[in-house]
């Protein structure tokens, strides 16, 4: 993989973030791809914000809150 | 005692609405929601002392809905064609860089605003194709881990990460038009 991975594989890497620890590789790639890309900082905000609302989605809609 | 018709039709109206978005077939939707009711009903008293009484019969739900999808898992996992418009392909340029710049979200501010995204959210989530809705609910909603699932409806993980990414952009696309897009037109 090149040190500059392209935003298409950056979003890849957001998704799985969501769900899973990244390797310190990946993990490293991607907070360096960030700091140079104001589009990919943009896109995990947005992504963010749906993790956040689809926390309060479930929250609300287990009937309770559930294990997570 | 049983339980008056009333509270036992509202109860199905809302496990037939969390059903149908996961499992997204009227046919199994319903067959989760009779199991549910009947195991239920099998505690009259249980049914209607519970003050928790959604919370009990979701419980149920959700173990209803997982052997269903156990039972159903050769349809859960066809249906591939129903992507044929690759949505990466549309958010990314063949360079790898974003089609169109991501616009800034930044955060529904008030109580009401939080709701009615949590409405269009859902909203999003119902519109996504079957597989990839199926796939994205099992891991939101039924919260189960990544193994389960492919274990559960016989995929790979690497699909699996192409299901939940695709559903993703899917679901950021249609927040994009049916929420952001349209607060800016009215603002």
């Amino acid at each position: 993989m090149r040190w500059m991975m392209s935003c298409r594989e950056a979003s890849r890497l957001t998704t799985e973030a969501s769900y899973r620890a990244l390797d310190p590789l990946e993990r490293g790639l991607l907070v360096f791809h960030r700091s140079m890309c104001g589009n990919c900082r943009r896109f995990a905000a947005q992504m963010a914000l749906i993790d956040h609302a689809l926390r309060d989605w479930r929250e609300q809609n287990s009937g309770g809150s559930g294990p997570r | 005692m049983s339980p008056p018709t009333d509270e036992i039709e509202e109860s199905r109206a809302y496990l037939m609405r969390y059903a149908r978005l996961q499992l997204r077939n009227k046919a199994w939707a319903e067959d989760a929601v009779a199991e549910t009711l009947l195991a239920a009903l099998q505690k009259p008293d249980a049914f209607a002392g519970r003050s928790n009484r959604k919370t009990w019969l979701v419980g149920i739900l959700r173990n209803k809905i997982i052997d269903q999808i156990r039972l159903h898992a050769r349809e859960c996992r066809l249906g591939t064609d129903e992507d044929a418009l690759d949505i990466e392909d549309e958010v990314f340029a063949a360079d790898g860089h974003f089609s169109e710049r991501p616009s800034d979200w930044g955060r529904p501010d008030s109580d009401l605003q939080q709701k009615q995204f949590l409405a269009i959210l859902e909203a999003c989530v119902e519109r996504l194709p079957d597989q990839q809705g199926r796939v994205f609910l099992m891991k939101e909603w039924l919260e189960l881990d990544g193994d389960s699932i492919c274990k559960e409806i016989g995929i790979q993980p690497t699909n699996l990460w192409v299901l939940l990414h695709r559903a993703r952009l899917r679901l950021r696309e249609c927040l994009q038009q049916r929420w952001f897009d349209t607060a800016e037109a009215g603002a």
